[in-house]
């Protein structure tokens, strides 16, 4: 049951999925719908998971008040109230929003942003040019750099005109390419799945 | 000193990216023929259709994707649009509460008639295949709780073919999505508005057709801006976008000119024989 | 500069996580445990109204089929519980499954049938060709089989594989340019994200900036 079970899960359910979408027959369309919109219950679930995850971790930190568990307390006293506001009022009540647009949405959007001023750092220390694919990756970026922004159409007309024709044409070939050979991977992977042959989602649990 | 060194540089991107914010350069936007064809093809829609918009935003990808879901947003209220707002990550709801608060008070939209929420579902693509394969089984109760059997704008759907366009703003994979259950499944038309990284990847999929329109970015957003006759956060970014790209690239530039200079110099004080 | 508290707050959360760029210090640390507290938080809420109206609003008016889904739902926290961790493989099959398959029924026409249609296109210009040459290119840089047999398998088909070693090389140059374009559009999305926090503080809190809506 360890094993064979969720293997069997697995099978039916997307078996049902598959025939709903390659038989036209309507019992068989409705079950598929119906296990489809009950996926989306059981992600609901899996959206607590990392929250739960964390309120034990940090949890323990502050019972055994260990080094930096304020840091820890603070944590969970905003986990717990903003769950709380969110459950009993509604995500868009005034309340909720009003925390999300003054405090979790700058702290989030700084947080990311962060990201351009290691890529200045990197621009400066990492990307250099050390053979000829790297020398052709680069050109290609500068060009596309370049034509993205209006200082290119300032240069010459032409920059934006060639950074369009790159992404358009060599670019889309090698994308299209990635994408069949992505795609052929993605149905082998998910019939794998499927078929109870990929099983390294149930890694974790005893045996 | 790298340290010191790595300051500075992050100071200067300050001062640069800055400068064209304070005092802006008015610099040319260029072609982008992807965001005319999106342009051109809800413009041409006829008035009171009926239109979905996936704001699939969060507030990391705020500054490339609000900018152009407003833009569009504003286009489909100019044109007389109805408009379905729906989400599939769980921030989208804030910025769907944000739209229809531009609906209801620059376009006077009535809550119902013209625009409606419909609440954020879980599982991502399970979620979008729910919408498109039985929209009335997927949904029965907007983003408030009320039912949706209520609502005069609902009576209008059925299916997901009563739907002129599907457009989703997305740093994520929505557009595939759509491309793969709403176009390919449904004939419905869609459009793709990314951030600017899926613009190289996303370009294949309006060029087969499967996209009606593709808008990429910042520079995407600034020229959706400039269509509708509206210059907004899209428009003003565009100048100190243009400068810290060209800050970054000196940076490139001159870092591999240091490395293969003092590559060089390296290779030249080595004694001859050595390895 | 602004007076309004909303504005405050939203600067002072800013002006916290920024402070990390200089050095780490408590005041990043307690901005990023608030945040982190509140994004989880605003995860678990939206999981909580699907739970609610997909499943406990159903349950409420009789369907107790929907007992299926959230009894799974409620099986991935067993996660926690040493003994009984198998038991949230049933609700992770289910989400593989179901995933895999709607992956299946979307990729074959979206991802392979469609992209092979696109390529086929007739050659009437000279962007048609390099693309068409582009994308032959590109598809052999994936062919790990052929061309890759040792010296001492070659003979029948050693100009097949030369042919095919050689377009590959060709294909590296053109993924090559395709990562570049990808890299050329990555400084925007990053300066997309920074830019929005500049003009909030030197512009809704500071007023240096002009306010756009």
């Amino acid at each position: 049951m360890k094993r064979e079970g969720p293997i069997a899960v697995a099978f039916l359910s997307g078996m049902i999925v598959l025939c709903g979408y390659f038989f036209k027959a309507k019992p068989i369309i409705d079950l598929a719908a119906q296990i489809v919109r009950w996926r989306i219950i059981v992600a609901a679930f899996a959206l607590a998971l990392g929250g739960v995850n964390m309120f034990r971790l940090h949890g323990r930190v502050v019972v055994e008040k260990r080094k930096n568990w304020p840091y820890s307390a603070i944590f969970i006293i905003a986990f717990v109230a903003y769950f709380i506001l969110g459950v009993t009022k509604s995500p868009t009540s005034a309340q909720y929003m009003y925390i999300w647009q003054n405090v979790y949405q700058p702290a989030a959007s700084t947080m990311y942003s962060f990201t351009l001023f290691y890529m200045t750092s990197a621009c400066w220390r990492a990307f250099r040019i050390r053979n000829w694919q790297a020398g052709v990756m680069m050109v290609t970026g500068v060009v596309v750099l370049l034509g993205q922004v209006g200082l290119g159409s300032a240069i010459s007309p032409f920059i934006p005109k060639f950074a369009g024709w790159i992404v358009a044409n060599p670019n889309a070939a090698a994308i299209r390419a990635i994408t069949i050979g992505g795609s052929l991977g993605m149905v082998m992977m998910s019939m794998r799945v499927i078929l109870g042959l990929e099983r390294t989602y149930m890694a974790g649990g005893n045996d | 000193m790298q340290l010191k060194q790595t300051r500075v540089i992050w100071l200067v991107l300050v001062v640069i990216v800055l400068l064209p914010l304070i005092k802006p350069l008015g610099l040319p936007l260029g072609p982008s023929p992807e965001t005319e064809a999106a342009y051109q093809f809800i413009d041409k829609l006829p008035s009171r259709s009926i239109t979905i918009m996936d704001l699939s935003i969060a507030p990391s990808s705020e500054g490339e994707l609000w900018p152009m879901a407003l833009a569009i947003g504003r286009h489909h209220m100019a044109k007389g649009h109805r408009v379905i707002v729906t989400t599939f990550i769980p921030d989208g709801v804030m910025y769907a509460e944000k739209l229809k608060e531009v609906a209801e008070k620059e376009f006077g939209y009535k809550y119902g008639v013209d625009i409606l929420v419909l609440p954020y579902r879980a599982g991502g693509e399970t979620a979008l295949v729910a919408l498109a394969d039985n929209i009335r089984q997927a949904y029965d109760r907007d983003q408030y709780g009320r039912s949706l059997s209520e609502l005069p704008m609902w009576q209008d759907i059925t299916k997901i073919e009563d739907i002129a366009l599907v457009s989703c703003y997305t740093a994520g994979d929505d557009h595939l999505w759509l491309a793969r259950h709403v176009w390919a499944k449904h004939k419905v038309p869609c459009l793709g508005g990314v951030i600017a990284l899926s613009a190289p990847e996303a370009i294949v999929y309006f060029q087969n057709g499967q996209l009606v329109g593709l808008i990429s970015g910042v520079k995407g957003a600034a020229y959706y801006e400039s269509k509708i006759g509206k210059p907004g956060l899209a428009v003003q970014s565009m100048d100190a976008q243009s400068l810290g790209h060209a800050y970054l690239l000196f940076l490139m530039i001159a870092g591999n000119i240091v490395f293969w200079t003092s590559k060089r110099r390296n290779l030249e004080k080595r004694p001859a024989g050595g390895d | 500069m602004s007076t309004d508290p909303k504005v405050w707050l939203a600067a002072l959360m800013s002006i916290g996580i920024y402070s990390y760029l200089y050095k780490e210090n408590p005041i990043f640390r307690v901005c990023e445990h608030l945040y982190l507290g509140l994004s989880l938080a605003h995860l678990a809420v939206m999981g909580w109204t699907n739970v609610r109206d997909l499943g406990f609003k159903e349950l409420g008016k009789g369907n107790v089929l929907v007992l299926i889904p959230m009894v799974l739902g409620v099986l991935l926290f067993m996660r926690f519980s040493p003994k009984n961790s198998w038991l949230s493989r049933y609700s992770l099959a289910y989400l593989m499954g179901v995933a895999g398959a709607v992956t299946i029924t979307g990729v074959i026409d979206a991802g392979i049938i469609s992209q092979i249609r696109g390529a086929i296109t007739p050659l009437t210009s000279l962007d048609s060709v390099v693309a068409l040459i582009c994308n032959v290119t590109a598809i052999t840089v994936f062919f790990f089989i052929i061309g890759s047999t040792s010296k001492t398998q070659q003979g029948k088909n050693w100009w097949f594989e030369r042919l095919i070693r050689w377009s590959s090389t060709v294909g590296r140059f053109v993924l090559m340019i395709s990562f570049g374009a990808v890299f050329g559009t990555t400084i925007m999305a990053r300066l997309g994200l920074f830019i929005p926090r500049l003009r909030f503080l030197l512009g809704d809190w500071i007023h240096l900036i002009p306010s756009v809506k």
